[in-house]
Parts: C-alpha cells; sequence; structure tokens
C-alpha cells in the first residue's frame, strides 16, 4: 500500500528509478556479457589481468589521492584567513570561491592551457628569474594536471567547510584559551574538530570530481597520461567494447564508491557526533 | 590597595560607539561567591568576559591577590572560567575535557588530578564518555570539573544553570555550594536570576545599564536598596508618585498621608516615589488612618499566604502579600485599604529629581 506521507516522494523515487537506476543495472548487466556472447565476469578478470589498464585504475585513484591531499594545503591558509576574517573580507573570500564556479569546467581547463604552455606565465616567470634555462611546458604532464585539477576542484573543499565556520561555536575556543591552550592548540581543539565533518564530505567530492574529470584529465593530461575515463572512453567510443566499457565503468564507481564509502563512515565516528 | 581577592576598579567599556560599562567597582574577597546580577544586556557578562581577558577594557584596573591582570593574556591568567552553554569539547571524552588545562603535567599527575576532580563532581563513572552523551546537568558538572583542574585562583561562571531546566537547578545550585565549601575558591557568577543569586552567593553586585547599582549580602539589598531599580528588581516593590510634605510626612498621589516613622533626607515639596514590599501591607475593608485606598482585583493562594492582586485610583497595579487564615476575602471590584508597615517603605526620588 501506499502510505500517504511518502505520497510525494514517488515521483522523484520513479524518476530516479527510471533516469538512474536502471541504466545502471543495464549498465551492469552489459558488464556481464562476453565478447563471444557468453555471460560471466570474463570482462572484470581481463581488465584486473591486464597490467597497462590496472595501472591506469591505480593511477586514477592515485590522482584522486593527491588532488584532494594538494585541495587540502591550498584550502588550509584561506579556511584560516577565513575564519579570522571580518564581514566583510568573508564575503569577499566566498565570492572569489563561488566565481570560477560559474565558468564552465571546459573553459577553466582551456585557461589552464595558456597559464601551463610553453609561453604561458608560470613558465616564462621562472625563466625571467632566472630558476629556469629555458621555457618549459607543464602541459601533458601530471604535475600540470594536478595543479589545474586543485584549482577547479578547491570550491567543493572550501564551501562545505565555510558554511560550517559561519556557524561555528566560539565559546570552546574561549574555553581552550581560558584553560591556557596556544593560538595552535585552541584552534586545533575547538574549531578544527567542528569543521571535521564538511572537510570529510568535501574530501568525497573532491575525490570523486578529480577522478572522473575526462574534460580536464584528457586536455591537460594529452594521450599519454590515460586515465579511466579516457579509457571509458577508448572502450566505447574507438574500439567500441560496450561490455567491457561497461565493466571498467563498474570499477570506477565501486572503487570510488568504496573510498566515499570510507570517508562517510569515518564521519560517524563516535568522537565526532557532537558536530554533526 | 589590599593584597587579596579580586578587586575591579573603574572599569569602562565601549563596544563601538556604545558604552556598555561605566566605572565599575567591586571587590570579591578570598575565598567568597559573588554574583553579579542584573537584566540582560546590563554588561554583567561582560564584566566578566574583561576579567577573564575575552576583552580588554577601555579603562580601569582588574587585580587579582594585588596582580594586576589588565595586560595578562588570557591564558596565563590562570583563571578557571564555565560557559553558559558549558562549551565542552565534544569530540573528547569527559575525562580527556578535564584534563585539557594540565597538558603540562606528567601523565600520571595529570590522571590523579582528572580522578580527583571527577570524583569531586561525581562524574567518575562517566569518564570515558562524550559530552553530548550527558545530560544538561551532567555536562554543567564536566564544565565546572574542567575548569577547577588547573586550580585557579579565581573561577568565572557565566549563566552557569541558564541552560538547565529549573528543577534541577536548585539541585545543582546545593551542589555547588557544597563543592565552592570544600575547594573554597574566590567566586564570580553571572545571573540574572535573583533567587540563583541568593541561593549560591554571599554577595551580590547589582547591575543595570553597565553601572553597579548596588553592592552587599542579599538581606542588605533586599532590606536596604540603594535605588528604585534594585528594589524593583529584587523582589517585588509596589511603586506611588508622593510629595514630601514635612519631616518624615507624606501625601501620595491619590491623596492619602502617610506618617513614616523616621526623617527622610528631602525637602518639603520633593517628588518622590515611595515603594512597599507585598508583604508588608495588610488587609483591611475599612478606612484606616495612613492606609492606601485601592480596588480589588483578585487573589491567589500560596500556600498559608493570599497574593492579592489591587488597583490604585489612578490605575497602577499593587501587590499585597497577607496571612490566609481568618482574613477578610473581598470580591472583586470592593473597596480595600492596604496598610503600610511604616519602617519598611522605601524612599527614593521622584523623575527629573537628583537627590
Amino acid at each position: 500500500m501506499i502510505r500517504k506521507e511518502t505520497l510525494l516522494s514517488w515521483p522523484m523515487i520513479a524518476f530516479m528509478v527510471l533516469f538512474f537506476i536502471s541504466p545502471l543495472l543495464l549498465l551492469a548487466g552489459i558488464s556481464l556479457r562476453g565478447a563471444d556472447g557468453s555471460w560471466g565476469l570474463g570482462n572484470f578478470a581481463a581488465f584486473l589481468s591486464d597490467p597497462f589498464a590496472r595501472g591506469v585504475l591505480t593511477g586514477t585513484l592515485a590522482l584522486g589521492a593527491k588532488v584532494t591531499c594538494f585541495v587540502s594545503l591550498a584550502a588550509l591558509p584561506l579556511v584560516m584567513l577565513y575564519w579570522h576574517a571580518g564581514k566583510r573580507l568573508r564575503g569577499l573570500i566566498l565570492i572569489c570561491t563561488l566565481l570560477p564556479m560559474l565558468t564552465a569546467n571546459v573553459v577553466r581547463t582551456f585557461a589552464w592551457v595558456v597559464l601551463l604552455g610553453r609561453n604561458g606565465p608560470i613558465s616564462q616567470t621562472l625563466l625571467g628569474l632566472g630558476l629556469t634555462e629555458r621555457p618549459f611546458s607543464l602541459l601533458f604532464s601530471e604535475t600540470g594536471l594536478i595543479i589545474a585539477l586543485v584549482q577547479i576542484e578547491l570550491p567543493l573543499l572550501l564551501l562545505p567547510v565555510f558554511a560550517v565556520l559561519n556557524r561555528a561555536d566560539r565559546k570552546t575556543l574561549e574555553a581552550a584559551e581560558v584553560l591556557g591552550a596556544g593560538r595552535w592548540r585552541a584552534w586545533f581543539s575547538a574549531i578544527f574538530p567542528q569543521i571535521i565533518p564538511a572537510v570529510l564530505a568535501g574530501w568525497v567530492l573532491v575525490f570523486a570530481s578529480a577522478t572522473t574529470s575526462y574534460v580536464t584529465q584528457s586536455v591537460i593530461g594529452g594521450a599519454r597520461l590515460i586515465y579511466l575515463p579516457q579509457f571509458v572512453y577508448r572502450e566505447v567510443g574507438v574500439l567500441f567494447q560496450w561490455p567491457m566499457a561497461a565493466a571498467i565503468s563498474i570499477l570506477l564507481l565501486a572503487s570510488t564508491g568504496v573510498i566515499m564509502l570510507g570517508l562517510t563512515m569515518l564521519a560517524r565516528h563516535e568522537r565526532l557526533q557532537g558536530h554533526a | 590597595m589590599a593584597d587579596t581577592g579580586l578587586q575591579i576598579s573603574n572599569v569602562d567599556h565601549s563596544y563601538e560607539d556604545k558604552q556598555v560599562l561605566h566605572n565599575v567597582n567591586f571587590d570579591v574577597p578570598d575565598g567568597k561567591v559573588v554574583a553579579l546580577l542584573g537584566p540582560s544586556g546590563c554588561g554583567k557578562s561582560t564584566i566578566l568576559r574583561a576579567i577573564a581577558g575575552l576583552i580588554t577594557p577601555d579603562r580601569g584596573r582588574i587585580s587579582l591577590q594585588g596582580r594586576d591582570l589588565t595586560k595578562v593574556q588570557v591564558r596565563n591568567r590562570k583563571l578557571g572560567m564555565v560557559f553558559q552553554n558549558f562549551a565542552l569539547f565534544s569530540h573528547m571524552t569527559v575525562a580527556e575535557n578535564v584534563a585539557y588545562g594540565l597538558a603540562h603535567l606528567p601523565r600520571q599527575e595529570r590522571r590523579e588530578r582528572v580522578s580527583r576532580l571527577l570524583e569531586l563532581v561525581r562524574l567518575t563513572a562517566f569518564a570515558n564518555r562524550f559530552p553530548p552523551s550527558l545530560s544538561g546537568g551532567q555536562q554543567q558538572r564536566v564544565a565546572v570539573a574542567r575548569a577547577l583542574a588547573t586550580d585557579p585562583s579565581a573561577l568565572l561562571m557565566d549563566e552557569p544553570f541558564g541552560a538547565l531546566d529549573r528543577a534541577l537547578r536548585s539541585e545543582l545550585q546545593a551542589e555547588l555550594v557544597r563543592m565552592q565549601d570544600d575547594v573554597g575558591i574566590t567566586t564570580v557568577m553571572v545571573t540574572h536570576d535573583q533567587e540563583e543569586a541568593q541561593a549560591v552567593a554571599g554577595q551580590l553586585v547589582v547591575m543595570n545599564e553597565g553601572r553597579v547599582e548596588q553592592v552587599g549580602s542579599p538581606e542588605e539589598i533586599y532590606d536596604h536598596p540603594a535605588s528604585l531599580f534594585v528594589n524593583g528588581f529584587i523582589g517585588h516593590a509596589n511603586q506611588q508618585h508622593a510629595t514630601v510634605t514635612g519631616a518624615g510626612r507624606l501625601r501620595t498621589a491619590d491623596g492619602s498621608e502617610i506618617a513614616m516613622n523616621r526623617t527622610l533626607n528631602y525637602l518639603p515639596g520633593a517628588e518622590v516615589i515611595v515603594t512597599s514590599r507585598p508583604e508588608d501591607l495588610s488587609l483591611s475593608l475599612t478606612e484606616q488612618p495612613g492606609a492606601i485606598a485601592a480596588r480589588f482585583d483578585r487573589a491567589v493562594v500560596m500556600g498559608r499566604f493570599l497574593t492579592i492582586d489591587a488597583k490604585l485610583p489612578d490605575g497602577t497595579a499593587i501587590k499585597a502579600q497577607v496571612l490566609r487564615d481568618g482574613g477578610p476575602r473581598p470580591g472583586k471590584g470592593d473597596a480595600i485599604w492596604l496598610i503600610p508597615d511604616t519602617s519598611r517603605l522605601h524612599v527614593f526620588p521622584g523623575n527629573n529629581q537628583i537627590n
């Protein structure tokens, strides 16, 4: 029986089943189809037994981890600044964070092509300072890709953290100071625990977004640096191996899913209950 | 200047353009509990924050046992503070919270100190629980234990019972008094609740609009209020406008004559406000000399007492509390006379007049 209280959620559930869950099941079904028309886990076995393919999988997950790590490092000073800023400066930081998000990912990626290129400002500045002997390009290198992805994904970590800082409890910080804690200890014991759930949520977003950002990966990484999204594209659009592509997609979904699940579980830790 | 206790001298403070403290002065003797009492926004929390060092007052001196605190940083003041919503570290266990201020001690000593304090606040069984899983009263005790752990020279409490429900308050107030007797620490408590202040503190500092109105024991303040504000804030005070007609004689606005049993320091003709406590009025159904004429409104039984609400001829409400048994019971709208105990009437300067 359909209960009255849940009636309003049925259109959404129907929409999700029709356009998300059934295609996903379809994808899972296709992935089980062998090249010779048989059914089984042959595609997964083939992918995982291929050292190159395995390298692409671990490389993609490593890229996500590296981007998440550098995004966190880049975010820390901004978060500190935001915390100490007055109302006006907070608004300014927020606008500066949001502004890049109003531009399409493709546009931001091409902006980075210009910045990272041989005649771009990074190369030219280092050349002018005499730190390098000849102009260089960060394009088609993992360093360049990570730099671009860090800038592109940074707001995904900053925004949830800023939201929490806006309503953070300052009394705890004062309590820590009265108890004799120095500035850093007070901040890390009073404010940091409050933002951990937001940081974990931000990490999930950054990780998922970095591992699946097909456009940035292919434009800045180029043809030599292959990550799973391009791998899937090659199977679909070049080799027409749809069952194999489906299997890789499922693997990408599962591996990022496991990491996201782990982070979410971490956020439910007993020590974080008061801040949820 | 004495080298003991906590002394607040001539403290002024402003937030932006608004002055919130005006020349605040009071002393807290060593080992005593003083309550800062006043309506919200009277500056009592500001003074507490100034003592803690969370704000730096514009002017004035705060000294503890002869040591000027004004220039000392918050973390070096060695004070304990209990915040209104307790401000516990919710990601730390009860024991870790209590140990927070003891980071400089060796592990063994720290552990002993923590267990001693948990015993003091009777929370030993909860040492490994996290604050969000505790009741409000337990959280409050954790906050007290954490504040006392560092062996502070003074304890500051900002509305320490404010976040608790009424039934729990009196129990915890008694607990605090017991602990205070054990520890004997100089304590300043901020509250807007006069019953709480009287239950816990030996001395009250009544504040209003950033000024100290009166400092004294609960009895002194109740019996000899220094201002009309204090009179009305601590307990109920009925107010009547009156004119001084001679030495110790007043005529109220509605024409009744009051003969005080003492001379007043007012010139004849001076406008004054005369106040009476509900329990200092007695009820009569016939006209009496010196009685206040009023119209009976309603009466509420409060145990052995009857609380009477009545209206003066000019519409001002007046309250009286009389013994219930055998007394007359007027009906609504009946004329009644309330006979004041003239020795307990207070006289304050009327509006627009400087004493």
